[in-house]
C-alpha cells in the first residue's frame, strides 16, 4: 500500500514537472546581488539537460547554472569545459515544486580556474615550477671597459617538477635551461639538473652525550641531493673560450621551505669536473651554493629567486685557482595568460667574479636583465583553490 | 552482386572517401601529412634528385579541455640527394616538429581582480626542428643543429589542414666554407619563422611553404642576415593500389648578406605510402 502510494506521489510530481516544463518561463531563477556563486566542485553535481545544479536541503535553496556556455546575448552555445564529468539526473522543476529557491549561478570549476559569467571556463593559477619557457630581452651589462654595454638575451628552459603523493618528496627537474647573449658574446646552456628534497619523518642523524644522564638530541638536518650534468659556459668575447662542467654531485641542506616544498632555502656544496677549452684540462673543482626560490602568492603569479654559486677549481694554469663566484636574484610576475598558458615579466640582477677566463682579467662583472617570457604547459598548482564564485 | 552493390553504397555514403568501380572501392581522398614518400625531381640547373621522407600528423581532443585539441605533426629525415660537382650530395632534417594547441575561443587573459578576457585570434604553436644540413653552391656546408620558434598561428583551422604560423625562433648552426674554416652561427631570437599551409579537404591538392629570415651572429666573426624560404606544391595524379603519386613542383632560396643568392626550382613526381 505504501508503494502504491509512493508510486502515485511520484507520478503525480513527474506529471507536474512537465507541466511546468511546458510552460518554460514559470521556472524563476532570482539573481543574488553580486558576483555569481559556483557550484561546488566537491559536491555532487546534478543536471536536466538545460541546468546544472546543486540545492542545500536544509536552507531550501538550490544553486542553478546553465548547462552549457552562453553566447554574448544569453543564448546556449558550446559545452561546458572542465566541468565535473559526471552528473545525477534530475529535474529542477520538482525542486521548484517542492519549495526550493532557485539561485542563478555559475557551474563548477576545477581548482585553479574560474568561469565568467557566460560559464566561459580559464586558468588562473599555474605552476611555473611545471613548465616549458622561451623569453627575450633587454640585458645590458658591465664587463667590457666602463660604462653598461647594452644586448639583447634569448633565454630558455624546462623545469618539471615531480612531487611525491604523500607530499613529503620533490624532485626538481631543470632540462636544456639556459640564456644566448651575444652582444657580450656569452652562451650559457645546461643540459640537467635534478634535485631531491625530502621530508623526514624522524631525524636522520641524533647525537646522544654520555656526560651525566644519557641524552639523546635529533637533529633535524633535512638533506638532499644536487646532481648536474653538462653546463657549457661558451665565451667569445675577447677570445673563444668554454668552461665545461661534465658533472658536479652537491648535497644539500635546506635551510627552510614552505610545506608544498615549492619554496625554500638551501645550501649545497659537493664535488665537479669541469674542462676548460683554452688550456684543454679536465680539472677537479669544489662547487657550492645557496639556493632561494619562492612562490610569494597562492596563485603562483609572484615569484622570487636567489642563486648563489662558488667554485674553487685546482690546476688551472695562471690562475689563481680561486676560480669563481656568481649570483642572481630576480622577481618573474604573470602579467597576462594566452589561452592558458601564462607570459611573465622578468626582472633580474647579476654580479659574478672569475679568475678562470682566460683573456679577460679577473674581476667583478654586473649585469641584469628585463624581459619576457612566454610559458607552456604551466598547469594549476599542486593545492590550487576552489574559486566559487563567477569571475 | 546485389549484395556487394548494396554494401557499396552504405559504405560509399559512410565514407566521401571511398568510391566503387564494379563494387570494388577505391580510394578517392589521401592524407599528405601521413606518409612515407619518395620522389624523383628534375631541377632547373637540369640535374636530378631523389627525396624522401616521413611524415606523420596527429590530432587529439583534450580530455580536460573541452574545446581544446591538440595538434603534432612530425617530419623525419625529410631530404634529398642529387649529384653536385660530380658527386652525390646529401641534404635533408632529420627531425621538424610542431606542436600546437587550438582553443576554439582564444583569449587573453588580463589578472585584474575582475580577470579581463580578451578574444585572441591566433593558435599557439612551438616548432623543433634538429639536424637541417644544407650546401650551397658555392661549397658551403651549414648543419643547423637546432631551431625552437615560437608561433602564432592565424588560420587556427580546427581540421589542421591550413596553417598561417609566425613568430620569433632561435637557432644553432655550424657551417664549414669551401676552405674548412668552422663558424658558429647563433640566432638568439633574432630570427623569425613563418609556416604556411593549405591543404584540399580530399587531400588531392597541397601548398606548404616555409620562410626563416633573421640576423645571426657568427663566431667567430660579425653578425650578418640571412633568408631562407621553400615551397611545394603537389597535386595527386594518380594512385596505384590506393596509393597516391603527386606531381611536385617545388622552389628553395637562401639570401645571406655578402654572398651571391641561390634559387633552385624543380618538377618532379612524389609516391607516397599512406600511413
Amino acid at each position: 500500500m505504501r508503494t502504491a502510494l509512493r508510486g502515485m506521489a511520484a507520478l503525480c510530481l513527474l506529471l507536474a514537472a512537465r507541466a511546468v516544463r511546458a510552460e518554460e518561463p514559470g521556472l524563476k531563477i532570482e539573481r543574488a546581488e553580486g558576483p555569481l556563486p559556483a557550484l561546488d566542485w566537491d559536491r555532487p553535481v546534478l543536471c536536466d539537460g538545460q541546468h546544472r545544479f546543486q540545492c542545500d536541503e536544509a536552507a531550501k535553496v538550490c544553486r542553478v547554472a546553465p548547462a552549457r556556455e552562453l553566447d554574448a546575448s544569453g543564448a546556449p552555445t558550446l559545452e561546458l569545459s572542465r566541468a565535473q564529468p559526471f552528473c545525477e539526473q534530475e529535474s529542477l522543476h520538482v525542486r521548484a515544486l517542492a519549495g526550493h529557491r532557485l539561485v542563478q549561478a555559475v557551474a563548477e570549476a576545477p581548482p585553479g580556474w574560474v568561469r565568467d559569467e557566460r560559464g566561459r571556463v580559464m586558468q588562473f593559477n599555474f605552476d611555473m615550477h611545471r613548465r616549458l619557457w622561451l623569453g627575450g630581452g633587454f640585458a645590458p651589462d658591465g664587463l667590457q671597459g666602463p660604462g653598461w654595454k647594452r644586448s639583447g638575451e634569448a633565454e630558455f628552459g624546462t623545469r618539471i617538477d615531480f612531487a611525491g603523493d604523500d607530499g613529503d618528496t620533490i624532485e626538481r627537474l631543470h632540462l636544456l635551461e639556459g640564456r644566448l647573449d651575444p652582444g657580450i658574446g656569452r652562451f650559457d646552456v645546461t643540459s640537467a639538473t635534478l634535485d631531491w628534497s625530502h621530508v623526514y619523518a624522524r631525524s636522520p642523524i641524533r647525537l646522544t652525550t654520555f656526560a651525566g644522564k644519557p641524552r639523546r638530541f635529533d637533529l633535524h638536518l633535512d638533506v638532499g641531493l644536487y646532481l648536474l650534468a653538462g653546463r657549457f659556459e661558451v665565451f667569445t668575447e675577447p677570445a673563444p673560450q668554454t668552461w665545461t662542467t661534465v658533472g658536479a654531485v652537491e648535497p644539500t641542506l635546506d635551510l627552510w621551505r614552505s610545506k608544498d616544498l615549492d619554496s625554500y632555502l638551501r645550501l649545497r656544496a659537493g664535488p665537479a669536473m669541469e674542462h676548460d677549452s683554452v688550456s684543454h684540462r679536465s680539472l677537479f673543482a669544489a662547487e657550492g651554493g645557496l639556493d632561494f626560490e619562492g612562490v610569494l602568492d597562492a596563485d603562483g603569479f609572484h615569484r622570487l629567486y636567489l642563486q648563489a654559486d662558488a667554485a674553487r677549481i685546482w690546476g688551472l694554469p695562471g690562475a689563481s685557482g680561486l676560480g669563481r663566484v656568481e649570483g642572481k636574484a630576480g622577481y618573474e610576475l604573470i602579467v597576462l595568460a594566452v589561452n592558458d598558458q601564462p607570459i611573465s615579466a622578468v626582472l633580474e640582477g647579476r654580479g659574478s667574479w672569475r679568475d678562470d677566463l682566460a683573456f679577460v682579467p679577473a674581476g667583478w662583472d654586473w649585469g641584469a636583465y628585463a624581459g619576457l617570457r612566454f610559458s607552456f604547459w604551466a598547469p594549476a598548482r599542486r593545492g590550487a583553490a576552489r574559486v566559487n564564485e563567477a569571475r | 552482386m546485389l549484395a556487394a552493390l548494396m554494401l557499396a553504397a552504405v559504405l560509399g555514403q559512410i565514407d566521401p572517401c571511398v568510391d566503387f568501380a564494379d563494387g570494388t572501392p577505391f580510394a578517392t581522398c589521401f592524407d599528405p601529412g601521413n606518409r612515407l614518400a619518395l620522389g624523383g625531381e628534375l631541377g632547373s640547373d637540369g640535374k636530378l634528385s631523389l627525396e624522401t621522407g616521413l611524415r606523420l600528423r596527429r590530432s587529439r581532443e583534450s580530455r580536460s579541455h573541452a574545446h581544446v585539441t591538440w595538434f603534432s605533426e612530425h617530419d623525419l629525415g625529410a631530404g634529398e640527394l642529387r649529384v653536385q660537382e660530380g658527386r652525390w650530395v646529401a641534404e635533408g632534417v632529420a627531425y621538424d616538429g610542431l606542436f600546437s594547441r587550438h582553443l576554439e575561443d582564444g583569449f587573453l587573459l588580463l589578472p585584474t581582480r575582475t580577470p579581463l578576457r580578451i578574444p585572441f585570434p591566433f593558435d599557439i604553436a612551438v616548432e623543433v626542428r634538429l639536424g637541417a644540413l644544407e650546401r650551397s653552391e658555392d661549397g658551403q656546408q651549414r648543419l643547423e643543429v637546432g631551431r625552437a620558434g615560437l608561433l602564432l598561428d592565424l588560420a587556427r583551422d580546427p581540421a589542421g589542414l591550413q596553417r598561417l604560423a609566425f613568430g620569433p625562433s632561435l637557432s644553432d648552426a655550424v657551417e664549414r666554407d669551401a676552405a674548412g674554416v668552422r663558424r658558429n652561427a647563433v640566432q638568439p631570437l633574432t630570427g623569425a619563422t613563418l609556416l604556411l599551409r593549405e591543404e584540399s579537404a580530399d587531400g588531392l591538392w597541397a601548398v606548404r611553404a616555409r620562410v626563416d629570415a633573421g640576423r645571426e651572429l657568427l663566431l667567430p666573426g660579425q653578425g650578418r642576415g640571412r633568408a631562407s624560404a621553400s615551397a611545394d606544391v603537389e597535386r595527386v595524379l594518380f594512385a596505384v593500389d590506393d596509393q597516391p603519386v603527386s606531381l611536385q613542383l617545388s622552389g628553395r632560396s637562401v639570401w645571406r648578406s655578402g654572398a651571391r643568392s641561390e634559387v633552385r626550382v624543380g618538377v618532379g613526381l612524389v609516391a607516397a605510402y599512406q600511413l
